[in-house]
Parts: C-alpha cells; structure tokens; sequence
C-alpha cells in the first residue's frame, strides 16, 4: 500500500509568566494590569515519506513553530477592546492545496475526520472540505478553513486498483498553509 | 370466550384420558411452524416472518414418512396433519412428536389416499384436506362426530388445481390456496362446498411450489415458495402480481407451513431497519428493508439503528457516465459466504427498481473496494442509495431478512468532471449570530437572529454552474421582527435561471422564487423569521433561553443553478454575504423611526462588518446612533470600537443565552478580536463557559 508513513513527534513546552504585562494587541487598554502570558513552543517531526506519492509534501523532516506571544487578559470585556476597522473577525484561514503528476484520473478528497491505524487512514468521507475529480496532469485549489481544522487528510484514490494515497496536513503558524503533492 | 373455554376444558379432560399425549403449544403463537424433510428426517422450525429468521424446534418429530396437510388448531392450540405412513391424521404437542389418530373414513375418504394440503379451520373445530381430483375433505375434531372423515359432496369434480397448502382466513370461513408454476393463482374455496373461485393471478415468474401459506390476525396472506424460500404478503380484497418479496425464509424440497391464524405479524425481535426516506420502504409497514440482529454479521461494525451507518464508504464522487469506487466494511463473518447488494435511485423517483442495482450479490470479505457504473442517465442531485448485507443471497431492496444489516446513505451525483467545494465543510455548518438594535449598539449576547449554513459550491472547467445552501433557523432571541437573506456579490440576478431553481423549507417544496427582483442577486429566505421560531408555552424567544429548549428548528434548502456559470474568481468569497433586515410594515426601534419617519422594512438591514449592503438599504445609516460606517474604505456596519452588530463563528457554535454577553459566554473572544493578526485564540469559540450558552 503506497501510503504515507507519517510519524509525528509533538514536543509542547509551556511556560507561564506571571504579569509581565503588554504585547499580542497594541491595542489592549486598561484593565490589564494584570496578565498572563503564555509561550507555546511545539517541535513536530516527521518521518521520511515515500518518494513516489509524496515528494513534495511536508519536506521539512523537522519543524519548529512557536506561537506567538499571547497576551491572556482576564476580564477584558468587549467594551475594553478596539478592533482594527479592517479586522473582520473572520475565524478562517486559507489553504492552497496543489496536486501535480497526475496521469490517469483520479478522485481527491481533503477531508477532517479521518482516523489513523496501522500506518493507513480511515476517511470519513462525507466531512470534507473539496471533493474533486482530477483528469488533468495538474490541480490547485485555494480554501478558506475554520481556525478550528487544523489536521486534515487529503486522500487521492486511483481507478486503476492501485491503492489510495493519503496526505496528512496539519495547520503550522511556520509556514504557509500549502499542502502540495506530486502523484 | 366461554365457548373457547368450555371447549378447552373438554379438550383438557381428554387429554389427561390419554396420558401419552404432549401439552399444547402456548396459546395462539406468533411464530409460523415450517414442516420440512431434509435428509429424509422430518423437522420443526419457526419461523419469523417479518425477517423470515427461523430456528430449529425438533430435529426429528419421528415421522415414519411424510407428515403434511398441516394447520395450527386454535381450539385447542395443537398442530394436526396428514401422517402419510398410517394415511391418517396425526396431533402434534410442544414435544413436537406425531401421535397417531385413528379416524373413521367414509367410502371416498378411503380411496382419496394422501394429502400434502390441508388446515384447521379458524371457525369450526375441523380439520380439511384437499387432494387433485379427490376433492375436500373434513375430519371432525371435537363432538358426536370426532375423528370421522367425510367427503365434501360434488367438491371432487370441482378440486382441478393441484394444490401443495392451503389456508384457513381467520373470520371470513373460507379457505384461501395459492397454486403453483410460473403463473400462480390464488383461489378462494368454499369449506362447504368445495366450490373454488380463481380471484386472480398473485405470481408470475419462474415456476414456483409455495409449499407454505399462512394467514395472520389482519387476513393477510403469507405464501412462501419453497425453492427459494421467498415470502410474499398477498391481499387477498385487491388481487394483483406480487413482485415485493415480503421475507427471506427458508427453502425446502418439501415444506409444509401452519400458524393461528390469529396471531398478528408483528416485529417480536431486534431487527434493523433501513433509514431512507417511505417511499423506499424503510418502516414494517411499507415491507420496509429490515435484518435480524440475531447473528454477528454487520456492515462495519455498528449497527445502523443506532443511526451510525458505519459500514460503507464513498471515496470517490458519483459523476454520471463514469465509474465510482464504493468501500465496505464486513465485521462478523463466519464460515457462511455473506453477499453485498447495493442500489442507487438515479433517477431520483423515490425508489430502488431494478435497473438501479449497483451491486450485484457481491460475495464479500472483511475489506472490498467495489468499482460501480453511474449510468448516463443518472439525474444530477441528491439522492438515496441502500446496502445489504446477508448470507441470503439475490435479496431485493425491501422485505425482511434473518442477518445482516441494511444502511442506507444519502449521496449526491454530479455531471462529470464537477468539483464539490464545501464550506465549512460537508459535515458542519457556519453560524451567523446577530445584535438587532441597529444602528444602536446591542447587549452583545449575539442571539438575535442566530442562523446556521452550509454552502456547497459545484464547479466544473472553473465555473461555477451551481450553488446549494442548507440552513437552519438556530435561535431568536429579539423582540423586533427580522427577515434573512444572503446578497451574492458579483452575481447578477440574471445570471440565475430562475425557474430552475429548487428550494424547501422544512424538505416542503416551495413554489415562489426566492430571488429578490434587484441586479445583484438576492436570495431571500423570508422576510419574517418568527414565523418559523414556534414559541413554546411561557417562553418569550426561540432558543436562547434556559428551560426554554425546542429542537423543532426551520431548514432551508435552496439550489441555485445558473445560466450563467459564474467564473471561481468572480464568485464571492465564503460565507458571501448573509444579512438580516427588518420585518416591512413593523416596527424597528426609535432610531430607525426617527431616521427614516417611517417603519425601516428592507432600508435598514445588518451586515457581517465590512459586507457593504445591498442596493434596498438606506445610507442615511452611515454615521448614524452608533453606526460609524466608513463607506469610501469599505467599513461598513461598525461601532466606535470597531465591533459589528454580526459576527461569523464557522462552526456549529453554541450561542450565548438571553443576556449573557459573548465575552462572557467565550473568555477568549476579546483576544481574539484585539489582535489584528487573528492569531490570538483563532478557534475562541471552542473555549465556552456552558452556563452561559443555550444547549438542547
């Protein structure tokens, strides 16, 4: 089965600072005379991944994303805050997902709940976020995701009786949001 | 009743006469008793009939032959039937044993030889035989007259049909047998005179025995062919082909059927239904598609009833014309070959015929990855398919069975090459939650209008040809009456075609259009919500208060075909542009009145911030009460701190109760909202106070 062999190491450490005060909104106004702030440091590792199906995914073995500072201010109400005028409150971000190689037809799917057993995945296929034929040698495709969908697989299944490939991505403040996979 | 009594009591006294004599079976049983030889040992089974699930009661009931004719005697609650080695009667008690009954024959009934059909009348306590050429024929079973066998005067010139079983109708008197062959007839017999009236044709196909026929409390006939075990239900007041296997039983050489006669069919164990919609036969009483539970064999490993369809997959879409790959998941298979079928209702009419059989009898194991062909033909939208799993082989699309599962799924075909694009995603919804004072400043519980959406947006060659939105009415919480409707910018109303589209409420078809008539397209779902929030006794709003919960929400389904694809990159971004507005010809709030010196109507309506508004809104808005709108930098709907009056949370989001403010109800909001960067807290609206939000 050409699947991904994905291993991920999540080493997450935590550091809580007590009223150090300021910083994340250069807009936060009284009422933050006491705050904490936390640092979230998080290492994800990845294994080596099969050269014919995932060349060009994830090719960082190693990654290593930091939040930024955030400013946990309690009691901050709605009134205390100003939201810049071109902040729309939007909880969504954008992925751009892009498929190259493609020589027989295939059918892609970009799904978030799947489960992960014995180095294969199990889709739930009627949650996704695209569902696509792809007939022509290349695919791209930007999306615009809830915050929340962090962790999602793509999965391509061939007609031919070859075994599906699947491609889990998960959501980096690092880098861009680009999930790119060469068949 | 004191009659029956009586007659018990008689009966009783003469059993305990003859002390070999087993005890009668439990009064009236459900269960149909199936009189079967094979391997030349005669055998007991009950069977089920609503899944046609069936087990074993005597492995040997010592016949010396054949025992047939067989009717269940609800006088006395015995079987009796012809024991061909003493061509005689014989009774048959809980021990399943024959015990011989000496009868006296008259002078035709000596020469009339064996019968293979017969059964205990549901009026009088006799039994009858029927026999080709022989004619009818009745044994006495109680009275001056017991055990005495006659003749049914000029039945045996009528008696031309040969007949394997027949069956007593619970109240009408008469006797009802279904003939066998490639045509079969059901008949109606006069137990007094052997009169036989041919009522219609009930089977056409390929040559049948139905070795087994049963009437249940409602005077519906079960007859069960024995070379394939196949039950069918016939109503016997409205004659015609019967194509609906009603259940899968068990199939015999030799088969002999009895049942009271009073006994409703009714479920009396853990079966498991199919869920699509009636019209596919879902429920008992449409044959709907129902398995015993009484063996391990599942689709997955869940069992559907528990409204987990588990056991099939789609990894690939269905485009018409072009192959499909369907996945299945087989948990408890045993050493019994277990097969799959699977339909599809392409052409969306609401049922599985046969030209929709998508899966075939597929011998499965634990993992299959199935290729299946979308026909040309195949109607573009949402439709229903439904998978079978059982060791029964050939079964159809309804009727019971005795293991396995049904699941049924809901799928949607496409034309070929279309991308389905989702937002949020083709599980979830996005929540659109609104303050209602506008243009002054809310109480910031975001439950003045809170409506739910999804969007699914049908891209072929980079066009969209076609937009779907489902949504649902998730909350009022406002005393000012408010309209929905979603502005698509960039789309023209023209670019619509119109009189295709098609839009439900509550999955009713509805007949106007939801187009407003401006240039921009405007889909309205209604200009007065209320109308679809029902109010429940001492609740003043629609789900936002505690105690108040109603699960009774409005959905919206609404398909947008246009005649004009509409290129991706003109196509307004998601969630496009959702708005409320005010409910015409009611009032809105001073500031409107003062403002307009009119009620507001669709002049004053409430956008996402920074969605501009459409071309029915009235500017004089801009700037005024709290409204700080910016129009020339596309600021739009906004206070002096840069809040809105609507947010989107994408996400099934638990809205804030009655008075309970969002940043109470989500700590992490004004973080999220403060930075500009949308960094801080990007999913808040995971982090809820539940005290402070509705929940069902």
């Amino acid at each position: 089965m050409n699947t991904l062999k994905a291993l991920i190491t999540i080493n997450t450490l935590c550091i809580i600072l007590i009223g150090c005060g300021g910083g994340g909104s250069e807009t936060s106004s009284e009422g933050n005379s006491k705050v904490s702030t936390t640092v979230t440091k998080t290492t994800v590792t990845q294994a080596p991944i099969p050269q014919e199906n995932t060349e060009n995914v994830n090719s960082e073995k190693e990654k290593l994303e930091t939040t930024e500072l955030i400013v946990q201010s309690k009691n901050t109400r709605i009134e205390d805050i100003n939201v810049e005028p071109n902040n729309t409150l939007s909880a969504t971000f954008e992925l751009t997902v892009s498929i190259s190689g493609v020589s027989d037809k295939v059918y892609v799917s970009l799904c978030d709940e799947f489960t992960e057993q014995q180095n294969t995945y199990s889709v739930q296929y009627d949650s996704c976020l695209f569902r696509t034929p792809v007939s022509s040698s290349s695919y791209s495709r930007t999306l615009k995701i809830a915050n929340h969908n962090t962790d999602l697989v793509l999965a391509v299944w061939h007609y031919d009786g070859r075994a599906p490939q699947f491609i889990r991505w998960i959501k980096s403040n690092e880098l861009a949001n680009n999930l790119n996979i060469a068949l | 009743m004191v009659n029956k009594i009586s007659i018990c009591l008689a009966f009783s006294l003469a059993i305990n006469a003859l002390p070999s004599f087993a005890a009668p079976f439990e009064e009236c049983p459900s269960k149909a008793f199936l009189i079967q030889k094979p391997d030349s040992i005669t055998k007991t089974f009950g069977v089920d009939l609503v899944t046609g699930s069936y087990s074993t009661l005597a492995e040997n009931m010592q016949a010396q032959t054949s025992f047939n004719a067989v009717g269940f005697n609800d006088h006395d609650e015995y079987l009796y039937g012809w024991d061909h080695a003493t061509s005689s009667l014989a009774r048959v008690g809980n021990d399943y044993l024959l015990q011989a009954i000496t009868i006296n024959k008259d002078v035709q009934s000596k020469s009339a030889g064996n019968f293979v059909a017969g059964d205990v009348s549901s009026i009088d306590n006799i039994w009858y035989g029927y026999r080709k050429d022989k004619g009818l024929f009745k044994v006495y079973l109680e009275g001056q007259n017991i055990n005495q066998m006659e003749y049914i005067e000029g039945s045996a010139e009528r008696a031309l049909h040969n007949l394997t079983d027949l069956a007593f109708h619970p109240t009408d008197g008469f006797i009802y047998a279904v003939t066998n062959g490639t045509s079969s007839k059901l008949l109606r017999i006069d137990a007094e005179t052997g009169e036989i009236t041919e009522l219609g044709t009930i089977y056409e196909g390929v040559k049948a025995t139905f070795g087994a026929q049963f009437f249940d409390a409602s005077g519906a006939l079960y007859a069960s062919n024995n070379n394939n075990g196949y039950v069918y239900k016939i109503d016997i007041d409205n004659v015609s082909i019967t194509t609906d296997v009603f259940a899968y039983g068990p199939k015999s050489s030799l088969n002999d059927g009895a049942r009271c006669a009073n006994a409703p069919v009714e479920i009396s164990e853990a079966i498991d239904f199919g869920d699509a919609p009636a019209s596919y036969g879902s429920a008992f009483e449409d044959n709907g598609a129902r398995h015993s539970l009484s063996s391990d064999l599942r689709l997955g490993s869940l069992v559907s009833t528990s409204n987990a369809d588990d056991g099939i997959q789609m990894p690939t879409g269905f485009e018409s014309g072009n192959q499909s790959i369907i996945t299945s998941e087989v948990s408890g298979l045993s050493g019994q070959p277990a097969y799959l079928n699977g339909w599809v209702d392409w052409d969306q009419d609401g049922a599985f015929e046969a030209d929709e059989q998508a899966i075939n009898n597929l011998n499965v194991s634990n993992n299959n990855n199935i290729v299946v062909d979308v026909p040309a033909w195949a109607s573009e939208g949402e439709t229903w398919a439904r998978f079978r799993l059982s060791t029964t082989e050939n079964i159809g699309p309804t009727g019971g069975v005795s293991d396995g599962e049904v699941e049924d799924y809901q799928v949607t075909v496409t034309q070929a090459g279309v991308t389905l694009n989702y937002y949020p995603s083709s599980a979830s919804y996005t929540t659109f939650a609104y303050e209602d004072l506008y243009p002054k400043m809310g109480d910031y519980d975001m439950n003045d209008v809170v409506m739910q959406m999804q969007y699914i947006e049908h891209i072929q060659n980079n066009q969209v040809i076609k937009l779907q939105i489902k949504g649902r009415l998730t909350a009022i919480g406002a005393s000012y009456h408010n309209g929905f409707a979603i502005q698509l910018k960039g789309v023209d109303t023209t670019d619509i075609r119109e009189n295709s589209i098609i839009w439900k409420i509550n999955n009713e078809s509805q007949t106007t259009s939801p187009l407003k008539t401006t240039q921009q397209a405007i889909i309205e779902f209604t200009d007065d919500l209320n109308n679809y929030a029902p109010l429940q006794t001492g609740c003043l709003y629609f789900r936002t208060e505690l105690n108040c919960t109603n699960t009774n929400m409005t959905t919206w389904e609404i398909d947008i075909p246009f005649a004009n694809p509409i290129d991706e990159n003109n196509m307004p971004e998601f969630p496009y542009d959702p708005f409320i507005f005010a409910t015409p010809g009611l009032y809105h709030g001073d500031e409107a009145n003062n403002l307009l010196g009119k009620k507001p109507g669709h002049s004053l309506e409430i956008h996402l911030k920074n969605q501009a508004p459409t071309e029915l809104f009235d500017t004089a808005f801009y700037g005024y009460s709290d409204d700080v709108s910016n129009p020339s930098d596309n600021v739009y709907f906004v206070s002096e701190n840069g809040m809105g009056w609507a947010i989107e949370v994408p996400y099934n989001w638990k809205h804030p109760l009655a008075g309970k403010r969002l940043d109470d109800a989500y700590p992490e909001f004004t973080q999220f909202a403060a930075d500009r960067t949308g960094k801080s807290k990007p999913a808040w609206y995971l982090n809820v106070n539940t005290s402070n939000v509705y929940e069902d």
